[in-house]
């Protein structure tokens, strides 16, 4: 069976070759390359290759962040699960027609963001945003500076702050209430599966679709802040993949237990946000929620874990990651507390992921002072 | 700021536990070949003039080419024969001659011994004599010092010896496995070459860590210092040895024979005692044959000039695509030929396999017996299990995506895919800025890249660019003798 595949892809390699379609090799080989392993040896020292690469890379991200997507369906419906499928069609449409444009591979990388991409939105938004939002994401986020590898910014979040300034109603005060028994699994959002067939009987509650707003959103308010339990298992309103610690804690475990994610970036963010937090807190209690609710809610942790981590955007020195991920951690609770904006996350690595050039040219002229000067 | 500062003897990969890297033990006699090919320039040595005829009988350890003009030691026949013909090797642009040796059946151990020798009690210029007429001088990265010229360093400015006991290359030769039952041997080897050269401390043996029962530290001669350190690659390259050793840095882009030192590893120390107190010349060497290609990895010692093609005889694994490579399994230099000769200076043979076998859905598989330093495969948290190393490239070239695995690998502290990028885009001056002529060339950063980027290649490109534009010279030490035309 496998053989026989292997035999047809190999003959339609010819075939492409030859015909009209012969533009479409990227495609062809992505599809090639993901079934089979490369054929090509070494042909000069080191003789030997490590076995890892960015298929393997790019798919244990993909693992990584899949609890927070199980738990973002559980919680929010099988609307979460469309939101991730047009991400993947328009993201991956996007990267296969620039692919074909530039004449080179399609990277793993588009898998990456276009399952990163609909996790960090609110479960409610229109499904045509979601689309505009991951194309954007990919064309300008990505393709434009010449795909995966070349990007200054992260990709998902450049698609996130275009939503977030184009339509600020759905981006920001949307938010479904989570569900809760067999929750999302038994419906596709708010109304239960019986409602969407048409027929009347619903085990579950019609949720409360609007008025419901993010720990966060509310906190100035404070009317009802949700446990601090409810916080770490995920059972409030949010976005689709970040409201639950506990999964994003798990994946980002997996993160940096196979070292993919470098463990200093989601250390430094998270320590620098909790000491800001608690200072800024002692200090003015009115702007800045407590410790917990910082850390807890909002895309804190999924920033740190998922999005602060990406190798292309963040320094690639060690010093230079340490310094990046205290200065997300800064930025993030200055923005939570002091600007408009309920959510400071994305802002802060954007902001950060500006100055990762400079980040990494100043460690190096340090490390290298006296070299061929 | 010591965080800012480049990190040195960091970095670095314990191949450990890889498939056809379990040697047995010693096997002291294997059969004599039918034929050798003696090279006229073995080990670091220049071609030295032929002294034999066509036709010509000799006897094993007879000196069959010399040349006390160059910068070379002689070499010698290694088994009793006639002399068959002449024959050529292309070695990049040079043509080097060697000797056919057809083996006829007389005496067969037996060897012609070296004048003079026979006791360790012997004065430097003796030893000196001994090991030039032994061919041990033409060992070790830049030879052996002597009052012959065998060595780009001198005899005078040599203020360290270092004895390498590293082996953490992939397949390359366990030194330690030596010692064992000989450490009488290597102590008496050690105090000849520490005579030889003048030395009465200043004397460093590595050796790998966990190994500290191997050597008696009270037999060891005064000024002898032992440092254990792990066995990673390429902590055994002669460059981090020294520094290792000696605590002195080797100047970048530089040998350890320019900060005075000498690296011999201790198959060399053993072949010193054989030559002074036995009067054994160098025609014999152990071989670590090794490799996932190969059915069972063997320690040969075999006569120099032995057909490889004899030595792997049944050894080979059948319907495998095998490379030969002479050395690790890193740096190993694949061979033109199957018959080419082994030659004094060689410490391992490692066969790989070139396995162009297209797995299907590689990247899901738990992945066992992978090697790999990152920790995406099952093996690096058990690692007790057998890995296997391939020449398959492993997945397709990609842009850097600056994971800066490279960089945690590099023993000398430096930043590959920097190097790399600026040589490509054509600033490859920009990369002497920041340490580019540092590099070893050990190799790690292009084995773990994930997108398969060529990063030792565009370093070696860089390096010959900037050599070019004059800005920087390479191997100082060996330019100054070529230029002097003496090697």
């Amino acid at each position: 069976m496998i053989r026989f595949l292997k035999e047809r892809l190999h003959a339609a390699r010819r075939g492409l070759e030859a015909s009209r379609f012969k533009a479409l090799m990227p495609l062809f080989n992505a599809i090639d390359g993901f079934l089979f392993r490369y054929d090509e040896v070494t042909d000069a020292a080191p003789h030997l290759r490590d076995a890892n690469n960015l298929k393997r890379m790019f798919i244990i991200v993909v693992f990584a962040a899949l609890p927070s997507a199980l738990t973002g369906i559980y919680f929010f419906g099988w609307r979460g699960f469309m939101m991730i499928l047009v991400s993947y069609t328009v993201g991956l449409s996007v990267e296969i027609t620039f692919s074909v444009i530039r004449k080179t591979e399609i990277s793993e990388g588009a898998f990456v963001t276009c399952l990163l991409f609909p996790l960090i939105l609110p479960p409610d938004l229109p499904l045509w945003m979601v689309g505009l939002g991951i194309f954007v994401a990919t064309l300008f986020g990505k393709e434009v500076f010449g795909g995966t590898g070349y990007n200054i910014f992260n990709p998902a979040l450049v698609g996130r702050v275009f939503l977030y300034v184009c339509f600020p109603t759905a981006m920001s005060w949307n938010w479904v209430q989570p569900m809760s028994g067999m929750g999302g699994f038994a419906s596709f959002r708010g109304e239960s599966l019986g409602e969407l067939t048409g027929s009347a009987s619903s085990a579950t509650p019609a949720a409360d679709v609007v008025t419901m707003a993010t720990p966060m959103a509310a906190f100035p308010s404070a009317e009802q802040l949700p446990s601090l339990v409810e916080l770490f298992l995920g059972n409030i309103a949010g976005s689709l993949g970040e409201t639950s610690a506990l999964m994003i804690i798990l994946g980002g475990t997996i993160l940096v237990v196979t070292r993919i994610a470098d463990w200093r970036i989601p250390l430094s963010f998270i320590t620098s946000a909790s000491i800001f937090s608690f200072l800024l807190h002692l200090n003015n209690p009115a702007a800045f929620p407590p410790l917990g609710y910082q850390l807890l809610s909002g895309g804190l942790l999924f920033g740190a874990f998922f999005m602060a981590t990406d190798p292309v955007t963040s320094p690639f020195s060690k010093p230079g990651r340490w310094v990046f991920g205290a200065m997300c951690g800064f930025l993030t609770i200055l923005i939570r507390g002091f600007s408009g904006y309920p959510e400071g996350v994305m802002f802060a690595i954007l902001f950060m992921n500006l100055f990762t050039p400079l980040i990494d040219h100043l460690v190096l002229h340090f490390r290298f002072r006296g070299h061929g000067r | 700021m010591f965080f800012l500062r480049r990190r040195l003897f960091k970095g670095g990969y314990d191949f450990r536990s890889l498939e056809g890297g379990d040697y047995g033990d010693l096997i002291e006699r294997t059969e004599l070949p039918d034929k050798v090919i003696i090279p006229l320039k073995q080990g670091f040595s220049a071609e030295t003039d032929c002294l034999v005829v066509k036709g010509e009988r000799v006897r094993a350890g007879q000196i069959i080419g010399r040349d006390d003009h160059t910068w070379s030691s002689p070499v010698h026949a290694s088994i009793n024969g006639v002399v068959e013909h002449f024959e050529t090797f292309i070695e990049g642009n040079e043509a080097h001659y060697g000797v056919v040796i057809r083996r006829d059946h007389s005496d067969e151990r037996g060897y012609v011994p070296l004048p003079g020798a026979g006791s360790a009690d012997k004065s430097p210029d003796e030893i000196g004599d001994l090991l030039y007429l032994a061919g041990v001088t033409a060992l070790g990265p830049s030879g052996i010092p002597s009052s012959h010229h065998t060595s780009d360093l001198d005899l005078k400015d040599v203020k360290f010896l270092v004895v390498n006991g590293l082996s953490g290359e992939p397949f390359s030769l366990p030194q330690e496995k030596l010692l064992y039952g000989r450490e009488k041997e290597f102590m008496t080897g050690l105090q000849l070459i520490m005579r030889l050269l003048r030395l009465e401390d200043n004397v460093h043996i590595v050796l790998k860590k966990g190994l500290n029962k191997c050597l008696n530290t009270e037999s060891l001669p005064g000024g002898v210092k032992l440092h254990f350190t792990q066995n990673r690659y390429p902590f055994d390259m002669a460059e981090i040895v020294t520094e290792i050793a000696t605590g002195l840095p080797v100047p970048d882009g530089g040998t350890p024979s320019e900060t005075g030192s000498v690296v011999v590893t201790i198959q060399d120390v053993i072949h010193a005692y054989e030559a002074v107190v036995l009067g054994k010349p160098l025609i014999e060497r152990v071989l670590a044959v090794g490799g996932p290609a190969v059915v069972k990895p063997r320690l040969m010692k075999v006569p120099v000039g032995t057909p490889m093609d004899w030595l792997l005889a049944g050894n080979l694994k059948d319907s495998i695509e095998a490379r030969i490579l002479v050395g690790g399994g890193m740096r190993g230099e694949p061979v033109e030929s199957i018959g080419h000769p082994v030659e004094r200076n060689f410490l391992a043979i490692s066969i790989l396999e070139e396995n162009r076998d297209r797995e299907f859905l590689s990247f899901l598989t738990p992945g066992f017996s992978l090697l790999s330093t990152s920790r995406v495969y099952l093996s690096n948290f058990f690692i007790r299990l057998t890995r296997h190393a391939e020449t398959n490239l492993q997945g397709e070239r990609r842009p850097c995506i600056y994971c800066s695995y490279c960089e945690d690998l590099c023993p000398r502290g430096l930043v590959p895919h920097l190097y790399s990028r600026q040589v490509r885009y054509g600033f490859a001056e920009e990369a002497l800025k920041f340490g580019i002529e540092a590099c070893i060339e050990c190799g790690l950063c292009s084995f773990a890249c994930p997108s398969k980027l060529p990063l030792l290649e565009d370093i070696k490109e860089g390096k010959s660019l900037i050599e070019e534009s004059g800005q920087w010279s390479h191997h100082i030490g060996l330019k100054k003798l070529e230029e002097e035309g003496k090697l």
